[in-house]
């Protein structure tokens, strides 16, 4: 028995569709998987809309009630006729007109990597040992002079003088970096250990580093503790995620925001520590306004009257988070909607989400979710084509699918702080809307083509005209 | 010379960290190490132990012209800390290192909070000289090792010490001196060898710049994986080692041939009168007049006979298989299996040694058979031994 090639046409149609839908919902569902796979939304097509939303559309960051920033800006620079860097002993005078002001914290965007010029020190000693190796040290005005030399000396001892300040403030968060293969090169601590590892069991953190670099070891031995100044900037030049724990050797070290949050409420340090695991450590990061954070300037703290209300209104109590700011010195900083922002600011905001727990999780669970139900749009939408009768019906389904979709990964991120992928399960939804207009219209040039033949035939066979009638 | 190629890292030395302890000491042992002054027990604020711990402290910072200020911090719980108390701990301990000997200006004291729930205790942080960096540090060393910036001026040093770019290392008879330089490579010096230590720098991406000295002598070097652009040469007077693999010997001889055996990877020869690349497996020589000679293979890893196990009263006869080429073979006797310290070194003309005054304790053996111009080849695997009388 033989069949037509009209036929099989026929008999095979109705399931090619139904491939080709089947391969666009795999496109977004594929696409979806590879979000998942490489660390969680936005993925490299979103990354655009993801900072639309998050910067227009989320709900900001509350005003910082205790949280300031004291910064080296221009003026502070200008007041103090100073360079940056700024000297030990600036920075001593600095930490200890912080100190008088009994703030709850100090965390420092700056890195003490090297030892403070010691070659006057050296000069001083060499002059004060030629005095009592001379004997004139014996002498009662030789004495007065070796010993006003020894307090000068120790005076001018700026590293000294710093540790002594860090360890009167008792609460001074000390910045550290941890040495990635694209930064430029800092002395790498010996021993690689900056305080005391953090117990993140199972969890390797996202940014992984080769060593880590520090401040000078008597000013971490005298600081509370330090903390990691890195970020993770995307290929795009944005920072969506803070390191919370930078991985280096197979120990965890905590960045400065988390140091920060462990000193300042240590009850909750296992929560704490727990948060901060988040996506392998670096969750994506709610964005403040951009006046989110009070500053005051490095001048007014050094020059104002330690007795002064409005400093002790500024400072008393909150935690102060002390970086440069002036034109040129900080590092440019790009987050979503916001450009040039000072590092010290995000390391602000890191703290600000971490203690409110408003991190946003986008991988391990929150991404496979996302492929779970960028699948389930799809297999919603695959059902709905097969029972629409018109392609109207097919194309408001997919309008509804596509809304249904965007509140629900819009909700998601806003309520529960889960970042779901977007745009796979649209490329989908728009594939198969294609697939389907195509089908539908080549069922429907199909069904016009049997008219047509129907048409033709109907003519020859019509009854003719009765003989007579138009006589 | 420019050297710009990949860098391969196939073999890395397992060496233990540098540790000056010895049990016996008021401290139980004093460590110098990434800014901080470990000692083998925890430092109590005061009382006669942590007293004659400081002193002992004291004259090992005094035998240490680098450092160029030391921290005391007392940590203690609040409620010692309360009025000024904790930083009076401080300075009293602090007074005990000036009463040593250390000038009271580079002594400071503080008190910073203790960590909740652990004792109160003392703690010792240093800073060296700032404007060298710190190019390697000794992580082991066996015989009479010194190091200075003129010869003249040479002064023994220890595992832990730090070395700075320009100084020489010089090894004695028998002695045996092993670096880690800051990039990450290590580099022995045998016996009686004198190494000047150059530039070491370290930049973005890691790209580095390497140079050594080798005035005399022979260093073995395991070179570091670095970036595109990295330099890793070891200069004599004749020649250049310039690394393009990872692990190689460069000798400086008195006649003023320059000897290099590549055991991994490849290394350029540069001499006066041409340059080679040696792959690993080859060695090659650079003349007093600056020819180069062509590779040659170097010779195979002795197969050990005996002991490859075992306790014995006395030092037992050490034998190994012949290998063909062979003028003399080096036997290196160790207390560590990575050769790195306490290593005794004996010239054998046939395939066995009778080793004199090997002490109690276990012992590790190697041989390397050497030809007959000196080149030395593969070192055989590594048996251990016990003697116990």
């Amino acid at each position: 028995m033989s069949t037509s090639p009209a036929e099989s046409a026929r008999r095979s149609s109705p399931r090619r569709p139904a491939v080709f839908r089947a391969l666009g919902a795999l496109v977004g569902v594929a696409l979806a998987g590879v979000t998942a796979a490489t660390g969680g939304a936005p993925g490299f097509l979103e990354r655009g809309l993801y900072d639309q939303a998050v910067s227009r559309w989320l709900p900001e960051v509350p005003r910082s009630a205790d949280m300031v920033l004291v910064e080296v800006d221009d003026r502070a620079l200008a007041t103090l006729g100073e360079r940056w860097p700024l000297s030990r002993a600036t920075w001593a005078r600095a930490f200890r007109a912080l100190a008088a002001q009994r703030p709850a914290a100090v965390a420092v965007d700056v890195i003490f990597d090297q030892p403070g010029p010691r070659e006057a020190l050296e000069l001083g000693e060499d002059v004060l040992e030629a005095l009592r190796t001379s004997g004139l040290a014996e002498q009662p005005a030789g004495a007065a002079l070796a010993a006003d030399l020894e307090a000068r000396l120790h005076a001018q001892d700026g590293d000294a003088r710093l540790a002594e300040a860090l360890a009167e403030s008792g609460g001074v968060i000390l910045g550290a970096a941890a040495l990635t293969e694209d930064m430029p090169v800092m002395p790498p601590l010996e021993d690689g250990a900056l305080d005391t590892p953090l117990p993140l069991p199972g969890t390797a953190p996202r940014l992984q580093a080769r060593a880590m670099a520090g401040s000078i070891a008597p000013l971490r031995m005298a600081a509370r503790s330090s903390g990691t100044l890195n970020m993770l900037v995307d290929g795009d030049g944005v920072i969506r995620r803070y390191p919370y724990a930078v991985g280096v050797g197979g120990r965890a070290w905590p960045s400065l925001a988390l140091a920060t949050a462990l000193h300042l409420m240590p009850e909750r340090a296992a929560s704490l520590r727990a948060l901060a695991a988040t996506d392998q450590g670096a969750p994506l990061m709610r964005l403040p306004a951009p006046d989110w954070l009070p500053r005051v300037s490095l001048a007014d703290v050094l020059h104002a009257d330690p007795a002064s209300v409005g400093l002790d209104l500024a400072l008393r109590g909150k935690t102060v988070f002390v970086g440069v700011t002036a034109m040129g010195l900080h590092g440019q900083s790009t987050l979503p909607g916001q450009v040039a922002v000072p590092g010290v600011e995000i390391h602000a905001f890191a703290l600000d989400n971490l203690r409110s727990e408003r991190l946003l999780r986008s991988s391990g669970l929150a991404a496979w979710g996302g492929v779970l139900e960028t699948a389930a749009v799809l297999l919603a939408f695959a059902v709905l084509c097969r029972r629409s009768r018109s392609l109207g019906a097919v194309l408001r389904a997919a309008v509804l699918l596509s809304l249904l979709h965007l509140a629900l990964v819009g909700w998601l991120a806003a309520d529960p702080g889960w970042v779901l992928p977007l745009v796979p399960a649209w490329v989908g939804l728009g594939l198969m809307l294609v697939v389907d207009s195509v089908a539908r219209g080549e069922e429907l040039g199909q069904q016009r083509s049997a008219l047509r033949r129907l048409f033709v035939r109907y003519p020859q066979g019509a009854p003719e005209t009765p003989p007579g009638s138009g006589q | 010379m420019k050297r710009a190629a990949p860098w391969m890292m196939v073999w890395v030395l397992q060496a233990t960290p540098a540790l000056a302890v010895d049990a016996g000491e008021p401290c139980g042992g004093v460590r110098f190490e990434s800014g901080r002054i470990e000692t083998g027990r925890p430092l109590a604020p005061k009382g006669p132990e942590t007293e004659a711990c400081l002193k002992h402290v004291a004259e090992a910072l005094k035998a240490r012209p680098a450092i160029r200020s030391v921290t005391l911090a007392a940590r203690l719980p609040d409620a010692e800390r309360l009025d000024g108390q904790g930083l009076a701990v401080a300075k009293a301990a602090a007074e005990v290192l000036v009463a040593a000997g250390v000038p009271r200006t580079r002594v400071s004291a503080v008190a910073p909070p203790a960590v909740p729930g652990e004792p109160g205790q003392l703690q010792l942080a240093y800073v060296e000289r700032p404007a060298q960096p710190v190019v390697a540090r000794l992580r082991a060393a066996s015989g009479d090792v010194s190091a200075g910036t003129v010869p003249a001026e040479l002064r023994p040093r220890t595992t832990g010490d730090a070395l700075y770019a320009g100084e020489l290392l010089l090894t004695g008879k028998g002695a045996r001196a092993e670096l880690a330089l800051a990039d990450g490579s290590t580099v022995r010096l045998m016996e009686d060898g004198m190494l000047r230590l150059g530039a070491l720098e370290l930049m973005a991406n890691l790209r580095r710049k390497v140079q050594l000295e080798l005035l005399r002598g022979t260093v073995e070097t395991v070179a570091a994986p670095g970036g595109e652009g990295s330099i890793f040469e070891v200069r004599t007077r004749g020649a250049v080692a310039g690394v393009r693999g990872t692990q190689f010997r460069v000798s400086a001889q008195e006649d003023g041939i320059s000897r290099l055996e590549t055991l991994e990877g490849r290394v350029g020869l540069i001499a006066k009168k041409g340059d080679l690349d040696v792959v690993g497996g080859y060695g090659s020589r650079a003349m007093p007049d600056g020819a180069t000679e062509p590779p040659r293979p170097l010779l195979v890893a002795p197969t050990m006979v005996d002991p490859r196990d075992g306790t014995f009263p006395v030092a037992p006869k050490l034998t190994w298989a012949a290998v063909s080429g062979a003028r003399r073979y080096r036997v290196e006797v160790a207390r560590t299996a990575d050769f790195g310290a306490g290593v005794r070194t004996y010239d054998a003309r046939g395939a066995e040694l009778e080793v004199p005054d090997l002490g109690e304790g276990k012992w590790f053996w190697r041989v390397l058979a050497v030809d007959a111009d000196g080149f030395i080849g593969f070192p055989s695997k590594i048996f251990a031994f016990d003697v116990r009388p």
